[in-house]
């Protein structure tokens, strides 16, 4: 009888037991059953038990980081959204996208988060990267997470461009076009030297990313699987490490004088240790090296639940929020059904590319490939060049001496692009003067590589006089971020019909 | 650190703000929508007007969903029905739009289960709401058509003279105009016409992207762009060729609705395409006799007018040879006639008639231009033998004498003397003739002889061999 009654007792107490097997901590509502949850939970495991205050103030990271993984998970909801309605097929994905319009229960409004929310993305992710650069968090021990989030960048950018074919309106059709085209560039060199009949592998990239030599169904099914499958998937692992090695390198990066700036902790930050600790270090053996915590108490941290999820939450409904008014405001645009016969003139590529569309007016290889490279090359490079420690986690580190480098890149990388540009517009370049030069020497002599040419000499300059390679830093990237910033705006406002420089669409010619 | 509390309100206001979106788009998306309130307002009409309480009560159930009509081989949903709901109930008549039934009888040849509603009206069929299925101001390529202008879609699958007593009198009047007012003369339109002007069988789908239209002013769409064309086609498109200011209004609506109905490039399945539009075809848009003189109207009247003396069109800015000046046809050919007409004169405005015209058509349209006198297939030379001449001493006389008018390089207003049937048909007693003779009712002079400019036989050797220098061919 006794086992009939512990069976009992026990199927009663089943939804108790599952639960406990489910969740192995108690109810979260002191500060350490709360850590112990974080601790215990795959997906809470995400954050550290306990974070730093200095991480949660305003100024260290904006919430840029996560403002870009919170775009990136509505994008992914409404994604998901859309995919049970559009078809990827050239007859029926134009119509698909009129029905999401239309009549699909709040499908307008879904898409218009996922057009919105995806250029948000892209800028926060590129406000993301200039705030890690100026408070110095790559350096030692985060130099790969740098590079990790440089692949987040070229992900992001690259989940961006092949959802832009997806509604097969003009708009999509000839910014692909556009980008199957740059794909293609190194045919440039390739021509120049009289190889393409043997190597090309310009072409080869090109019938990779389009599946043939136009854009067409073939093209629409890749970038379908690119943007709904492998680009996601391979997001999701790269966002996987970029978080992992947030938490092992320490969590995010904050001045080694913090705790003194800080100050007293306020009341609401309790002492760590009221309870005994019940668990050994033994773990401890396996660290390699010192770690940020050596030698330092846990005093100035607070628990992640509830300040870094309250936090967390509070971002996430604020890039929530400002995308859903984005897209009460404005509608995505849907052009014309794409038509192969009436080219849009001027075709544009996605806004982000046209800093790059610019110098491919000059030269697509450049443009499309030597520029492109050498940007992400030099980006990857930063941490592994400035090894200068000290700075980290000020605005662009102690002093006056960094501040006067960036004002003075700012004003040399906003004076030469502007200056260059000014020069091709009003005068011209190499082919307005002799008409026959080969397109060779454009490719290496074009305002896109003399720009560059300019930044590097000046940031080498500033090494130099510095003696600092993080003031040459601080002059390279300020300069390239000046670079992208000008072009994208000439790209965007100032290129009509035949990539023409008008003040204003009003001045655009009758064609 | 952001106080604890900061970071909570930030929370709460984000989160309150994101809800308030939210709901207000779920709710204006899906329950505020303006076809609901139009479904809502037809119910009531029908029950008002319900002769039996059993009606009534069938009225008041109507169910408020989305309608649509889906005619898969035509590539057709059109969502129109979801407002205009009493299109085909005839108890509605007398009510306003969106609920009037529609109007005449051609729903019953046109059901709009086979035909939907787009293929006649245009416009943005998938849209639910008025202004985004007009379709003007957006990204669609062919807008609503105003009411005036729908009978041009009739000519997509039928021959516009055979319904034209069938509601579609504008658009077969459209069609008969182009004809006399000799438009095939500079545009190709089913294979007949020049090549000055744009090809027009397709001119019906053409989309505002494909047309000029930063000097029309007000809504830019196609169907605009060709009426106010048609009255200034270079207030529209500056240097156009287009002869000015000959249609009236009421023309220019004519032609607008006829060239709206032009759509050959467009598949259409073949149930739609009328019996009378097969027959149509097959005589290659032509309406009346195909005599000489409705060729010569149609083809060459509205440049050389009558043809027999050489008139300064101030338009094109030069005398418009006069194809049928006896003087000229007493030392010309058919085989250089024949040679111009069909190949043209390079160079020159004069395009080349090659399509639509089979050699029956061309041996009419030559007896026409020769009139009543003799013009034999090949005239026998029977000039006297020239010295050779010298084509320097030519040239020189050439500057002297002729290039005031034929010179191409200063402003040229006679014929073009390089061209290639001028070289290749045309013979050297042709032009020794008319150096010597001149054109009496033309511009052109007698060079020799009394009276003439006084050139003796060697000069005009001289001219010969040097004009002969001119040919296309031998640069």
């Amino acid at each position: 009888m006794e086992a009939w009654k512990e069976y009992v007792a026990g199927v009663k107490a089943v939804p108790r037991s599952v639960w406990d097997s489910l969740v192995r901590h108690g109810a979260p509502v002191t500060d350490r059953s709360r850590m112990e949850a974080v601790f215990q939970n795959l997906f809470l495991h995400i954050h550290p038990t306990r974070v730093h205050r200095w991480s949660l103030r305003w100024s260290s990271t904006l919430g840029l980081g996560l403002i870009c993984a919170a775009s990136f998970v509505l994008l992914v909801a409404t994604g998901v959204l859309l995919m049970f309605y559009y078809k990827p097929s050239t007859l029926l994905a134009y119509q698909s996208i009129q029905d999401i319009h239309f009549v699909v229960p709040s499908g307008r409004f879904i898409r218009n988060i996922h057009r919105w929310g995806a250029h948000l993305m892209v800028i926060a992710v590129i406000f993301h990267m200039a705030r890690v650069f100026y408070t110095s968090s790559y350096k030692t021990p985060r130099e790969m997470n740098w590079v990790f989030g440089l692949v987040l960048l070229v992900l992001t950018l690259g989940l961006s461009f092949s959802g832009y074919l997806l509604p097969w309106d003009q708009l999509a059709y000839w910014a692909t076009t556009i980008g199957a085209n740059i794909a293609q560039s190194p045919k440039e060199l390739t021509d120049a030297a009289g190889v393409t009949r043997y190597f090309d592998p310009g072409g080869v990239q090109k019938t990779l990313l389009l599946g043939s030599r136009s854009v067409g169904e073939e093209a629409l099914i890749r970038f379908y699987v690119l943007h709904v499958m492998v680009l996601p998937l391979l997001m999701l692992l790269f966002l996987g490490l970029h978080f992992w090695r947030i938490r092992k390198d320490g969590g995010l990066s904050r001045p080694e004088d913090a705790d003194e700036r800080l100050g007293p902790a306020g009341e609401e930050v309790l002492p760590v240790f009221t309870q005994a600790p019940k668990k050994s270090y033994g773990l401890m053996a396996v660290v390699r090296g010192t770690s940020p915590s050596v030698g330092r108490g846990p005093e100035n941290t607070v628990p992640a639940w509830p300040h870094l999820m309250t936090a967390e939450a509070a971002v996430f409904m604020l890039t929530l929020s400002v995308t859903v008014a984005l897209s009460w405001f404005f509608d995505a645009p849907l052009k014309e059904m794409a038509n192969p016969l009436i080219p849009e003139n001027p075709a544009k590529a996605p806004w982000y590319f046209l800093g790059l569309q610019e110098i491919v007016s000059f030269s697509a290889f450049a443009g499309g490939v030597l520029l492109p490279m050498i940007t992400l090359l030099g980006l990857g490079l930063i941490p592994y060049l400035d090894r200068e420690p000290g700075g980290v986690g000020h605005w662009l580190g102690k002093g006056e001496r960094p501040k006067r480098v960036f004002l003075e890149s700012a004003a040399f990388g906003l004076g030469a692009v502007i200056g260059i540009e000014a020069f091709a517009v009003r005068v011209g370049w190499l082919r307005n003067w002799v008409p026959e030069i080969p397109q060779i020497v454009i490719t290496f002599l074009n305002p896109g590589t003399l720009l560059t040419f300019l930044y590097v000499a000046f940031s080498v300059h500033i090494i130099r006089r510095e003696n600092s390679t993080r003031m040459g830093g601080i002059a390279i990237f300020t300069c390239f971020l000046a670079g992208f910033l000008v072009l994208t705006l000439i790209g965007t406002y100032f290129r009509g019909p035949n990539w023409g420089f008008y003040w204003s669409p009003s001045d655009w010619p009758v064609h | 650190m952001a106080g604890a509390l900061t970071m909570k309100k930030l929370l709460l206001v984000s989160s309150l703000a994101a809800l308030g979106f939210l709901l207000a788009s779920s709710l204006s998306e899906n329950v505020f929508v303006s076809w609901k309130g139009y479904q809502k307002e037809y119910a009531r009409l029908l029950a008002q007007r319900a002769r039996t309480p059993a009606e009534k009560k069938e009225a008041l159930a109507m169910p408020v969903e989305l309608r649509q009509v889906v005619v898969p081989d035509l590539g057709v949903v059109d969502r129109c029905v979801t407002c205009h709901l009493g299109m085909e109930d005839p108890r509605m008549a007398g009510t306003a739009n969106p609920f009037a039934p529609h109007p005449g009888d051609i729903l019953k040849a046109h059901p709009p289960e086979k035909f939907g509603c787009t293929i006649c009206h245009r416009g943005m069929g998938a849209a639910v709401s008025f202004r985004e299925a007009k379709a003007v101001e957006a990204h669609w390529d062919y807008p609503l058509l105003p009411k005036d202008l729908v009978e041009s879609s009739c000519g997509i699958c039928h021959d516009p003279a055979a319904v034209e007593s069938r509601g579609a009198s504008v658009l077969s009047r459209g069609a008969r105009l182009f004809e006399e007012m000799g438009c095939h003369g500079c545009h190709r339109l089913g294979g007949l016409g020049g090549s000055l002007g744009a090809e027009l069988d397709s001119v019906g789908r053409k989309t505002k992207h494909q047309l000029v239209m930063a000097n029309l002013p007000g809504e830019k769409t196609a169907y605009r762009w060709l009426d106010l064309h048609f009255k200034d086609p270079q207030g529209i498109v500056p240097n156009s060729l287009m002869m000015p200011g000959y249609p009236t209004d009421d023309d220019a609506y004519a032609l607008t609705v006829y060239m709206l109905s032009l759509q050959a490039g467009r598949e259409l399945p073949d149930r739609l395409v009328a019996r009378d539009r097969h027959r149509f075809l097959s005589r290659e848009h032509d309406f009346g006799e195909r005599d000489g003189k409705t060729l010569y109207d149609r083809l060459c009247r509205v440049c050389h007018g009558d043809g027999t003396f050489g008139v300064f069109d101030r338009f094109l800015g030069r005398f418009v040879p006069a194809i049928r000046n006896p003087a000229f046809l007493r030392t010309t050919d058919r085989e250089f006639l024949r040679a111009n007409i069909v190949g043209g004169r390079p160079g020159t405005l004069m395009a080349g008639f090659e399509g639509g015209m089979n050699d029956a058509d061309l041996g009419k349209l030559l007896d026409y231009i020769a009139g009543p006198g003799n013009v034999p297939e090949r005239r026998v030379e029977t000039a006297a033998k020239l010295p050779p001449g010298n084509p320097e001493q030519g040239k020189r006389i050439f500057l002297e004498q002729c290039a005031g008018c034929h010179d191409p390089a200063k402003g040229q207003v006679a014929p073009t003397l390089s061209s290639r049937p001028l070289q290749e048909k045309g013979s050297d007693a042709m032009i020794l003739k008319t150096i010597a003779n001149g054109r009496p009712g033309t511009a052109m002079v007698a060079f020799t002889g009394p009276g003439g400019a006084g050139l003796d036989g060697g000069e005009v050797a001289d001219l010969l061999s040097y004009l002969r220098t001119l040919s296309a061919r031998r640069k």
